[in-house]
């Protein structure tokens, strides 16, 4: 990555100069609304870093309805060494007085509707909505402190699109603070249509012309749009690739055999997992250059993924180690129709949609033309048929289409096109 | 008593359990239905719910007595119809009637795509089909328990006995609600019942002051020395026994306490011990607070089982926070309990139990005092 004690440097369309300290002392918060929005936006923020900015760091509790407490916002702050400030701990004392008016009011609103719509409530916890009303609340409240307290200059979330970062970009918007927003992913088809609309950014860092084309179809102001590129993907991409043979060596896997990578998703979003996981395994055991490999979502329970493997033998098996890495060592990934899949396409694998007993998650690749699927162990030789022949010609310009409708441009310098769109928000003269 | 006695005359009784293993009511939840079998004195009982497990062996041993649990059916099949369905709350005016008041946004803008997203989605995913097994007429409805994030249950069995005409209009509705009386998670379905059953006279003076024109009633014999987690014989040790018992809504109450402890010098006499969900929880605050969690060493008490009971019973201080477990209550006889308060959330949710203290300096003062007490006793 470029120093920022390197000469001025251009922005790759060519407009924002970024110049070594161009940054100092600009007062630019950011907020993670969950646990990875740290982690997607990192490459900016070290930039940030470097360029002088005064980046303040927040973030909130976890509050999942006390289902566990899997992924604390903050953890990939700590883990960074970042100074960070945690409303709750910081201005929850504060507001709570404040909140007994509201809470109350809000109580009396949700009993009367209890008692004159009853069937929402027949379908909807009730305890859940206090509780949320509660927690919504005073979040409200907090972030309005942590504005108080910070007065940014800028203000930067992955997106906007999230209940913890939606009222603090709200009130920093009244305020006529900036609001930089990003894109967590492709957007799931799942979605409904009119969400992605921006309505709460001053500006919207986009990976290409797929997100642009719905934004705008949502009802996003074009002028608010900026397609950047993907940062997570861009600066590692090349690296990764070209690093391949020692990572795997990394990840004690073989250098000789072909790896099958299963991307796995939440665990509750694969019904037939167990199913899935012993059809590959039997697959790949009868096969000598085939090497099983699975990576398990990062939230999934310990116990649940071990008491998936105690029937699987062989099998290297990860889940903290770095995603993107092992796509660049895998030779043919599979996945349900999860975003990973997109980025094992940018990576240039193949992509196997499996299909088993339907439940695409988020992304019907199969659908799109861009992989094949497999719903039955009886599919899986396609696997054979990927590595000795390739994926048919159709698939392979299909996915160039996609890939470049949905990247835009993987030429290292997204990081420099953000940064750009942080400059003119400071500095409305700024072109970008 | 006769009064009770009286409210609880009935022929076929229908009993809703709500469990929430999160507040840990279980067990309670239990005896207290096993007290209300034997005193109904029906030729039927129903009991439908997310039901506590030890409740399948108070069915087995009374043959009077029918479970009706709605169980999981694992995930909902089609993801897109369950989002459309879920995006159908659109149009119900609650969600967009509360309004945060800075921000100016509606619940559903904040909270629609996730914060509301995972309970519906656990609420579409239980077995409701089992409600088809409820055989009326039921001439006495009971409710006991708490309220759950997940599980839009009272409402949903009181809709389903009305709609198939299983009760009559006139039929009574006895609420016996368990754990906290205030506060978020508190029992909501109360406002429906039409009588309210409760332990003791503190109680009482809560519901008084939350409904009221709700009619009470104090059930000494029926509902007193619940709260019996596990007999335990008390430990001696030169260390005190502090558990620290805190739930979601406290992680930085917590690490606020941890981090006063660590600059006393408590260290050397005392054990602690600190409740977990699961594996995870524990984890989790391994990675965020490591440095001060190696000082104390401590032992996890996971909340999902009879351990949890047990560690609340043997330890000498309990640790408690406003709007969490009611542990002040369950040990109102052993005492030894210091409940906190850092956000002021007693004003905002009118706590019924003890005084909290304010900070965590009061708490490890408090704390100094009853092992100070302690050991004057040994």
């Amino acid at each position: 990555m470029m120093s920022a004690q390197n000469a001025k440097t251009t922005a790759a369309d060519g407009s924002a100069v970024i110049e070594p300290g161009c940054l100092a002392g600009r007062r630019i918060l950011f907020f993670a609304g969950l646990v990875h929005h740290y982690q997607r936006l990192a490459p900016l923020l070290c930039r940030l870093d470097e360029l002088g900015a005064n980046v303040i760091y927040a973030t909130t509790q976890n509050v999942n309805f006390g289902c566990d407490f899997k992924g604390d916002f903050e953890v990939p702050l700590v883990q960074a060494g970042k100074r960070y400030i945690f409303l709750p701990e910081h201005f929850e004392a504060e507001v709570a007085n404040d909140l007994v008016l509201d809470y109350r009011r809000a109580e009396r609103t949700i009993a009367e509707a209890v008692r004159s719509t009853p069937q929402w409530s027949i379908r909807l916890s009730v305890a859940a909505v206090r509780l949320r009303t509660m927690i919504g609340l005073e979040h409200d409240r907090l972030v309005r402190k942590l504005l108080d307290h910070v007065e940014p200059e800028l203000v930067l979330v992955l997106h906007e699109y999230n209940c913890w970062a939606r009222p603090l970009c709200a009130q920093a918007i009244a305020r006529d603070i900036p609001v930089l927003s990003f894109i967590e992913g492709v957007p799931y088809e799942t979605l409904p249509q009119g969400m992605l609309n921006g309505q709460l950014s001053s500006r919207i860092c986009l990976w290409g012309q797929a997100h642009y084309r719905r934004m705008v179809a949502d009802g996003a102001e074009p002028a608010k749009l900026a397609i950047i590129g993907a940062m997570h993907l861009d600066i590692v991409r090349n690296t990764y690739l070209a690093e391949a043979k020692q990572l795997r060596a990394q990840f004690d896997l073989s250098p000789k055999k072909k790896i099958i990578l299963l991307l796995m998703p939440r665990l509750c979003y694969l019904d037939a997992a167990d199913q899935i996981i012993r059809a590959l395994t039997d697959f790949v055991r009868e096969r000598r250059g085939y090497q099983f490999v699975i990576k398990w979502h990062s939230h999934d329970r310990v116990e649940e993924i071990d008491r998936l493997c105690t029937c699987v033998n062989g099998t290297k098996h990860f889940q903290s180690e770095n995603t993107l890495q092992l796509i660049a060592c895998a030779d043919v990934v599979l996945c349900s129709g999860t975003m990973a899949g997109t980025e094992a396409l940018a990576f240039g694998k193949p992509v196997i949609e499996i299909n088993w007993q339907g439940r695409n998650v988020n992304i019907n690749y199969s659908a799109r033309g861009i992989a094949q699927e497999v719903c039955s162990p009886q599919d899986l030789p396609l696997i054979d048929e990927i590595i000795t022949n390739g994926r048919p010609k159709p698939i392979i310009e299909a996915v160039e289409k996609f890939v470049a409708d949905t990247f835009s441009t993987l030429d290292g310098r997204s990081v420099d096109r953000a940064v750009g769109q942080v400059l003119s928000l400071l500095n409305p003269c700024t072109k970008s | 008593m006769a009064a009770a006695e009286q409210f609880l005359k009935s022929n076929n009784t229908l009993i809703i359990a709500i469990d929430n293993p999160h507040l840990c009511l279980g067990r309670r939840i239990s005896a207290i239905i096993d007290r209300l079998v034997g005193r109904l004195g029906a030729k039927k009982v129903t009991v439908c719910g997310n039901c506590p497990p030890e409740l399948a062996t108070l069915a087995h041993r009374n043959p009077a007595m029918r479970l009706i649990p709605i169980a999981s059916l694992g995930h909902v099949e089609n993801e897109v119809e369950f989002m459309r369905s879920f995006n159908s709350f659109d149009t119900v005016p609650l969600l967009r009637q509360i309004r945060m008041p800075v921000s100016g946004l509606d619940l559903y803008d904040v909270a629609g795509f996730d914060g509301l997203l995972y309970p519906y989605r656990a609420s579409c995913e239980l077995d409701w089909s089992i409600l088809d097994g409820l055989e009326g007429p039921y001439d006495l409805l009971v409710i006991v328990g708490g309220s759950h994030f997940n599980y839009p249950l009272p409402e949903r069995i009181l809709a389903e006995v009305k709609s198939r005409r299983l009760i009559a209009p006139e039929t009574r509705c006895i609420g016996v609600p368990v754990g906290p009386l205030t506060g978020p998670l508190s029992p909501h379905w109360i406002g429906s019942c039409d009588r309210v059953l409760l332990p003791e006279a503190r109680a009482l003076g809560v519901l008084e002051k939350l409904y009221p024109d709700l009619p009470g009633e104090v059930c000494g014999d029926l509902l007193a020395d619940i709260p019996q987690p596990v007999s335990v014989e008390p430990e001696t040790s030169d260390r005190l026994n502090v558990l620290i018992d805190w739930t979601f809504l406290h992680t930085w109450q917590l690490k606020a306490i941890l981090s006063e402890l660590a600059q006393c010098d408590l260290r050397s006499r005392i054990r602690l011990s600190l409740t977990a969900i699961s594996e995870e929880t524990s984890q989790m605050l391994w990675a965020k607070w490591s440095s001060i969690l190696e000082d104390f060493a401590p032992e996890w008490v996971y909340t999902n089982g009879n351990e949890y009971y047990r560690a609340v019973s043997e330890a000498d201080v309990v640790i408690g926070f406003v709007c969490g477990r009611d542990v002040w209550a369950w040990r109102r006889e052993q005492g030894g309990v210091i409940v906190c308060d850092f956000a002021g959330w007693r004003r905002a949710f009118e706590f019924e139990g003890p005084d909290p203290v304010a900070s965590p300096k009061q708490c490890v003062s408090q704390l100094e005092q009853l092992i100070a007490l302690a050991g004057e006793r040994r």
